[in-house]
């Protein structure tokens, strides 16, 4: 399998440090906002996960939806490269690139909340495996969605519906159908490991 | 048809029989209605036609990029309603808008294409880089394509086509936003590629090139295939007279006689010529001018092209 998907995701990653510098600073500002302005731990804990969920779905279903707008999945797909390749190869390196871009904000809840090593490796193994998660719903819907405001829409609706499966907007009763379902939605452990990292 | 002729159609790189694809929506008009096309390697065919007759549409489906409605189709031995990227691999395809990663250079976005066409990052490197120099992009090949202009980027669109050396080319409007002299080595390079043995398939509203490029042309007129055939048999066959327009300063009008030739209009300050046999009556023309007491000032020799052809064959003006 060629890595030129791949390839070309880093190249223009490292091609655009304007928006990378964004894609660090807007969350980073979020999470002080919060973290600083003393909300309450469940409170803040709900701000963040919702938060990195955005970002990671966002930020593989846009680029892509609009990249298939402008033909260059398309073009792409016309080398004769593997669609699977293409669509594992963005997803890895969107990911990954998500990742990086949030760990000051990570590092910043782990400082401010004084999160002890286990919650801090929690946090971020949690964050990652989420944003993996995330990113491939937007993948999803975006290749569902035929334009670039349907793709939000649709990113919007199911990132919330999967939160709110999660347990993340309110606890359900215990031995509830509630209950056993969020078992099985990936954005449940990311919230848990972000409220063990801020103490809720 | 004997072994012969199976044979024949299993060595020709395309091989349509009775396309048909219909423009998106429901219920939207057909494009292609019946659309045959044989090309063999080594050849360059030109799809001509006016606009919505149907010639990107038939390149999108040699390129596997949509499938027919109906109709039969091969490429490179292969059947295109199977799995397709054992031809897209072996195909090149440059189309009408050149789509890149702006924030890219010209090197990185054609590196990306050539690794995703299936070559090492080491041969992708080497090739692109003979490429780029052949094409006069070396110098800006590290900026970004944002700061490209068309042409440019309309070159680096060619030269992704040609990186992995493909058995099959398809082109649209390949000639469009560039320079004269990018044309000539547009020329060339597609030259080059039809001796090693590719098909080129390419669609174009410059007759001019296509007359000068192509050993045959295919007239689209409607979904169609209308007439075909080479440049220079069509026009010969089809493309009508040689007009001659000349611009005289003489006390009366000139009455002269040539061989070959018809006087359609002669008055004291122009006279209008047609001429079956090409430009070879000029000389005899000027002479009988000349005998005759006016003087030449100008002379605009007018020959058939394609576009009179199409004309001929569909009693329509190919409006571009």
């Amino acid at each position: 399998m060629t890595a030129a998907v791949w390839w070309l995701e880093w190249r223009q990653a490292i091609r655009r440090p304007r928006v990378n510098l964004f894609s660090v600073l807007v969350p980073l500002f979020l999470v002080a906002a919060v973290a600083l302005g003393r909300a309450p731990a469940p409170h803040a804990a709900l701000v963040y996960t919702m938060l990195f969920t955005f970002f990671g779905t966002f930020g593989a279903g846009i680029p892509w939806a609009r990249d298939v707008e402008r033909g260059w999945i398309h073009r792409l797909l016309l080398t004769g490269i593997h669609p699977a390749a293409v669509v594992l190869q963005r997803w890895a390196a969107s990911a990954l690139l998500d990742l990086f871009q949030l760990l000051p904000s990570l590092l910043f809840i782990i400082v401010v909340y004084g999160a002890d090593g286990g919650a801090a490796v929690r946090l971020i193994v949690g964050v990652a495996a989420g944003l993996f998660v995330a990113n491939a719903l937007g993948l999803l819907v975006a290749s569902i969605a035929r334009s670039l405001a349907e793709t939000a829409l649709l990113a919007s609706v199911s990132a919330l519906l999967l939160l709110h499966a999660a347990g993340v907007f309110r606890t359900p009763l215990p031995g509830s159908f509630a209950e056993s379902l969020q078992r099985f939605v990936p954005f449940h452990y990311v919230h848990d490991a972000i409220r063990a990292a801020v103490g809720a | 048809m004997g072994r012969d002729g199976d044979a024949a159609r299993a060595e020709l790189t395309v091989r349509a029989r009775g396309l048909a694809a219909r423009f998106k929506g429901r219920g939207g008009r057909l494009a292609l209605d019946g659309f045959d096309l044989d090309v063999a390697p080594g050849e360059i065919v030109g799809l001509l036609g006016p606009n919505g007759a149907g010639k990107t549409t038939a390149l999108r489906l040699l390129s596997t990029g949509r499938r027919p409605s109906a109709g039969s189709l091969s490429i490179l031995g292969l059947d295109p309603s199977r799995p397709r990227r054992a031809i897209r691999r072996r195909t090149g395809i440059a189309g009408d808008e050149p789509v890149h990663v702006a924030a890219l250079t010209g090197w990185e976005n054609a590196l990306g294409f050539a690794m995703a066409a299936g070559l090492s990052r080491a041969e992708g490197e080497q090739r692109v880089g003979a490429l780029l120099d052949r094409f006069g992009l070396s110098p800006d090949a590290h900026r970004p394509v944002s700061e490209y202009s068309l042409g440019m980027r309309r070159k680096l669109l060619l030269l992704e086509a040609l990186v992995h050396e493909p058995a099959l080319l398809i082109l649209d409007e390949p000639t469009a936003g560039l320079d004269v002299q990018a044309r000539a080595l547009l020329a060339d390079v597609l030259k080059e590629r039809a001796r090693a043995g590719a098909a080129v398939v390419l669609a174009t509203n410059d007759l001019a090139e296509a007359e000068r490029l192509c050993d045959r042309v295919v007239f689209l007129h409607a979904g169609r295939a209308v007439l075909e055939g080479p440049p220079a048999v069509l026009i010969a066959r089809l493309g009508g007279k040689t007009r001659f327009e000349f611009t005289l300063v003489a006390a009366m009008a000139p009455d002269i006689r040539v061989s070959g030739v018809e006087i359609a209009l002669a008055t004291a300050g122009k006279l209008v010529a047609h001429a079956t046999n090409g430009s070879s009556p000029l000389p005899a023309l000027c002479e009988a001018i000349q005998r005759a007491g006016a003087a030449i000032v100008a002379v605009a020799v007018r020959r058939p092209g394609l576009d009179d052809v199409f004309l001929k064959a569909t009693g329509q003006e190919l409006a571009s």
